[in-house]
């Protein structure tokens, strides 16, 4: 499949009277996005505000943040069963809204959002403060269940990330990357003497406000199947996950996965990228059995030489993520791990839930647990009421000075298991 | 597959209760692990993950696991304890103890949360036992 992402370098965001796209500038009128997000009659009201790199802003409780992107040329549409049919994307021309993203705040439940600092010392541990953001807080009806109010903000993100995305259609890209896979006996003919690696990502499925949905099918459903890494480019993969903010992918991760783009970059030089195995992290253990049998086999019955194994979340995850691990390794399959750490405030503690010898080959996003001193900013964009609450933080966080004590946890993609963050031991 | 719930949660014990046998533990977390440990080595099978939830041990104070029937006479369980169970329970303690010990919260609409989110996740494990 040979998909073509058009890059539109987005340079500002502005509210204006007419939404539009002009000279690299996002024009948005939000009047034109909020009968988007109110067309679901479960949430009340919904608010846009933006925040730009280097502003005195704390975006929280931060749920999911999405990349704008529209489909121009090829079969489907963005974020398939969700906005678009259930066509099969990954291949065509999509056009992608780069610089920018669409971040959807707001309480959900009380303690599994997070935190997106635009200055000081937080804004260096999250991707997302160099993003211009577009804002979306939105407000549930009165004795909305969590679980349905999860479904209507994660809903409303992609149909406005889309509605954004539409400005796009028509505009020259900036800048144009083609990424392309083969079948696989033409892979085999094509590249005879490079090694075949694949690329195995564990989605987030434990159930209710932790799950990660494939063409709109929930992946706890799912048994592990054969993906090209195109399709995730296109939205394939949506995130519906309220896990701790440090390790969660939100969408934007999934279309920009680092670890694609990495084997992509290689892919006909040392490697050959032979395609994307997806399965899932359930909580019954015989799930876990059996979806680690069936990606152990897959990567077998594609005679794999190596793969890049990534996961989402701590504790339940880390025994999919050593099953996974070891049974692919016992099918002669090298097998590299990128996850991070919960290794204790002090990271000396064991740093994840479970281990193997076969995990000799491991990528860390860094500690999780590791503590930071947020300053007080002066705008707050969602509300600071859950603070104490989310993963990471205690009743000790909010500080008399305003300043936040808090674990890197709680700070969005800031430990990030597919590589995305920018912690570095250099 | 036959199973019982051993919870702390009430909100499980409350929706479950009239359909499942619910052993309740007057406890913390941690209370739910140490209950469960015992039980697995008298031969009880956990069923689903005890550290579930991407909910750190130190921040939630519930959880419900599914165990299938511990065996009847004492001898019998002796030889049919499940490693991996022990395994799984020993690590889930020591994940537990890990995590430095918060104050816990009581903010009523915090802990109901905690009570909904801990109750999708049982009945998400449930679906898969009940198939």
């Amino acid at each position: 499949m040979r998909l073509e992402i058009g890059k539109i370098n987005i340079t500002d965001i502005r509210f204006a009277e007419e939404s539009k796209i002009e000279s690299g500038v996002l024009y948005v009128n939000p009047e034109d996005l909020k009968p988007v997000v109110l067309e679901d009659d479960k949430i009340k009201d919904v608010c846009f505000d933006i925040a730009k790199p280097g502003e005195s802003v704390r975006i929280t409780p931060v749920k999911d943040v999405i990349e704008p992107r529209v489909k121009v040329e090829g079969k489907g549409g963005v974020f398939p069963g969700w906005v678009s049919k259930v066509d099969t994307v990954g291949s065509g021309k999509t056009l992608a809204l780069k610089g920018m993203a669409l971040v959807t705040a707001g309480k959900i439940v009380g303690f599994q959002e997070g935190v997106i600092d635009m200055t000081g010392p937080g804004a260096a541990y999250t991707p997302f403060s160099k993003t211009l953001n577009l804002v979306m807080v939105c407000e549930p009806v009165e004795g909305l269940k969590q679980h349905d109010y999860e479904a209507a903000v994660r809903k409303a993100g992609f149909r406005v990330a889309a509605k954004i995305g539409e400005l796009a259609r028509g505009i020259e890209p900036d800048d144009t990357c083609v990424y392309e896979t083969l079948g696989i006996k033409e892979g085999m003919e094509k590249y005879p003497d490079l090694p075949r690696v694949g690329y195995v990502s564990m989605l987030q499925t434990q159930g209710l406000l932790h799950d990660t949905y494939v063409y709109g099918v929930d992946a706890k459903k799912i048994i592990p199947t054969i993906i090209s890494p195109t399709e995730t480019m296109d939205g394939a993969i949506v995130s519906g996950n309220c896990v701790s903010a440090c390790d969660k992918n939100p969408t934007y991760i999934h279309q920009n996965n680092p670890v694609i783009e990495d084997l992509f970059a290689q892919h006909g030089k040392t490697i050959n990228f032979v395609c994307q195995i997806i399965t899932n992290e359930n909580v019954y253990l015989a799930d876990k059995e059996r979806s680690s049998n069936m990606t152990a086999k897959l990567c077998r019955m594609l005679d794999l030489d190596g793969i890049i194994l990534t996961q989402e979340g701590f504790g339940n995850p880390d025994t999919d993520l050593i099953m996974n691990c070891k049974k692919i390794e016992a099918e002669g399959v090298k097998t590299v791990i990128v996850t991070d750490e919960y290794a204790g405030r002090d990271g000396k503690s064991q740093s994840l839930a479970d281990a193997d010898v076969a995990a000799d080959a491991v990528v860390t996003g860094g500690n999780a647990n590791e503590v930071i001193i947020l300053p007080k900013l002066d705008k707050v964009i969602g509300t600071l009421d859950y603070i104490n609450k989310i993963a990471g933080a205690s009743d000790k966080t909010l500080r008399e000075d305003g300043t936040l004590e808090v674990e890197l946890q709680v700070i969005t993609a800031a430990t990030n298991e597919m590589g995305f963050g920018t912690l570095s031991a250099r | 597959m036959k199973y019982f719930i051993l919870t702390n949660n009430s909100l499980a014990a409350e929706e479950l209760g009239k359909t499942h046998e619910i052993r309740f533990v007057e406890g913390g977390l941690r209370d739910v692990f140490v209950e469960a440990r015992d039980l697995i080595h008298q031969g009880a099978v956990l069923l689903n993950h005890p550290l579930y939830g991407s909910v750190k041990p130190n921040e939630t104070p519930f959880r419900s696991l599914l165990l299938h029937r511990a065996k009847s006479s004492t001898e019998e369980a002796c030889a049919s304890v499940d490693p991996e169970s022990v395994r799984l329970i020993g690590n889930a303690v020591s994940v537990c103890d890990k995590f430095i010990a918060k104050k816990e919260t009581t903010d009523p609409r915090i802990l109901q949360d905690f009570q909904v989110v801990d109750l999708s996740l049982l009945k998400s494990a449930m679906e898969s036992a009940d198939r």
